[in-house]
């Protein structure tokens, strides 16, 4: 079951195309990253699906049904900047999103312990630190406890401590069931926040789905065969292995390769061993995020 | 939401700074103006008494209201600057909910130089008025005073949010009343430069050097379907801009 589907989402500004026909799904209880460099129409994606900008074309869904009213009260969200007014307090400036979203004010308190803002409830929001005003917008977007939190860059601008602060909160959300969406340019956050994600670049869709297939199984296998094998035997055997290309010698007797799509380190090893060749080590070199960021929006 | 929006205009520094002004120059004005401006042939103890009094403060009310206009503007424009329209939208406010918000900070303001107008007027009277019984249907140039308070509130909104920068804005709506408008009051049919909007919401309070028996009030009821026409149209401007507009 999906939460937010989108479907060839376009916004234009006059000339300039800042989102084209971007399309995917947000499975349910997932973390949701939308990652993609300054400008790649990550904002604008979800000010689309927030109803706050008008689409050119293209369609929203949330819990399969279109924006509403109805709809908005089961999310929760942020867009850019914390939003709002620099001279109230942060308890007032909730009392004013509890009063927009009909929340009890007694859930004001529990939104404010859980973001770590009861001791400064009174205080003005102009007098808090960046980590402070993002950590508020999130208790503004737990008011009335909803199923779906959108969160626009909610790391963005935080010391190394506010950045783990923020992550250990949203993957304490997501562990009790919530389904979380975020939209990062920061790819380390993504890696370690998100189970689900799309890769934006210049307003389209590079890439989508599950974090683990971007790390892709089509990368580099190290191999490390015993002593008494020769790197010259292990190419030479290895050279004989129509699925195998790209040999490269890594030092240390260390021996690099690609393998066709569909080929296992265990093939390898059974090829190997059948020719009398016995391994020591063979190692899938998994590619991180950030090779495969560059990969796609360099394509 | 109405309370809220109260406590949020004692909260702002800015408001508070404007509202006290709006006090203290309508308090001064009346005490020191009102000497100089001295009505032709009015004896002076009939200066602060009723009836005449209330047509007199719902004039120069009209002249301080430009500083709740100001105001105004600077709410309207705060919700685009802070974002607070596109967060309310966000948490699911409707478009009407965004304008019945600043419905209520207009309410407040008016009823605001309601109290003001009131406190002063009765202040005066009783202290030098000649004749300090104040009568209901004198109070009528008051009423006035606030629909035309609510039409220069229900335009500033308006243009507040076509232009949603606060210093454009306020520039824009003093051009419009006293350049714009003027000039083209000069150019069309007087009868039709009768209808222009702040025309029509001027004639609502009666000119500042009314005298006892000049106060008419044919005019100001004349104008006052227009009036109404002219603030329901601001209103539904307003929704129709703000929905189209990307926040």
């Amino acid at each position: 079951m999906y939460v937010l589907e989108i479907d060839a989402l376009t916004k234009v500004y006059g000339r300039a195309t800042a989102v084209q026909a971007v399309s995917f799904q947000v499975p349910a209880g997932s973390v949701f990253g939308l990652l993609g460099p300054n400008g790649s129409g990550k904002t604008t994606t979800m000010g689309m699906a927030l109803g706050v900008l008008h689409a050119t074309s293209g369609s929203v869904r949330w819990f399969s049904e279109p924006l509403s009213e109805a709809t908005k009260r089961r999310i929760g969200a942020m867009l850019e900047a914390p939003n709002f007014y620099p001279y109230l307090s942060a308890y007032q400036n909730l009392e004013r999103v509890a009063a927009i979203k009909r929340v009890a004010k007694s859930s004001i308190a529990s939104a404010l312990a859980e973001t770590g803002l009861l001791a400064r409830q009174h205080d003005r929001f102009q007098t808090f630190s960046l980590g402070m005003k993002q950590r508020l917008a999130i208790a503004a977007t737990l008011l009335g406890n909803p199923e779906v939190l959108v969160l626009d860059e909610p790391t963005n601008g935080l010391d190394p401590q506010g950045i783990v602060e923020v992550r250990t909160l949203i993957l304490d959300l997501a562990a009790r069931g919530k389904t979380v969406i975020i939209s990062s340019h920061l790819l380390d956050e993504i890696e370690k926040m998100c189970t689900h994600l799309v890769v934006l670049n210049k307003g389209q869709v590079c890439a989508t789905g599950p974090v683990e297939s971007f790390f892709g199984t089509a990368g580099r296998t190290l191999i490390r065969p015993r002593p008494e094998t020769t790197t010259q035997q292990l190419r030479q055997v290895l050279g004989g292995l129509p699925w195998v290309t790209d040999l490269q010698d890594e030092g240390n007797g260390y021996t690099s390769l690609n393998m066709t799509s569909g080929y296992h380190p265990g093939d390898l090893n059974m090829a190997l061993f059948a020719q009398g060749i016995v391994v020591s080590e063979i190692t899938p070199v998994r590619r991180n995020l950030e090779t495969q960021f560059f990969a796609l929006i360099n394509r | 939401m109405l309370v809220l929006e109260a406590r949020k205009l004692v909260q702002y520094r800015t408001a508070a700074g404007v509202l006290l002004l709006y006090v203290v120059l309508f308090f001064l004005y009346v005490l020191e103006g009102y000497k100089l401006n001295q009505p032709v042939g009015q004896a002076p103890e009939l200066t602060y008494a009723f009836p005449v009094l209330w047509g007199r403060l719902a004039s120069t009310g009209s002249l301080f209201s430009l500083l709740l206009v100001i105001l105004f503007l600077i709410l309207t424009t705060d919700d685009f600057q802070y974002r607070i329209f596109r967060q309310q939208l966000i948490d699911g406010a409707s478009y009407g909910k965004l304008l019945q918000i600043k419905f209520f900070d207009a309410l407040l303001l008016v009823v605001f130089a309601l109290l003001t107008t009131g406190v002063i007027g009765l202040f005066y009277a009783l202290r030098y008025g000649a004749n300090p019984v104040p009568m209901a249907t004198s109070l009528l140039p008051v009423v006035f005073g606030a629909v035309q308070l609510v039409g220069f509130l229900s335009f500033a909104l308006f243009i507040g949010v076509l232009v949603r920068k606060n210093g454009m804005a306020t520039l824009l709506f003093f051009l419009y009343i006293f350049l714009v408008e003027p000039l083209v009051r000069n150019r069309v049919p007087r009868n039709l430069a009768s209808l222009l909007p702040s025309n029509i919401l001027f004639t609502l309070t009666p000119s500042p050097a009314v005298g006892i028996t000049q106060l008419n009030m044919q005019a100001p009821l004349s104008v006052l379907p227009f009036a109404l026409a002219y603030i329901g149209l601001f209103w539904a401007a307003a929704y129709l801009l703000l929905r189209k507009q990307d926040l």
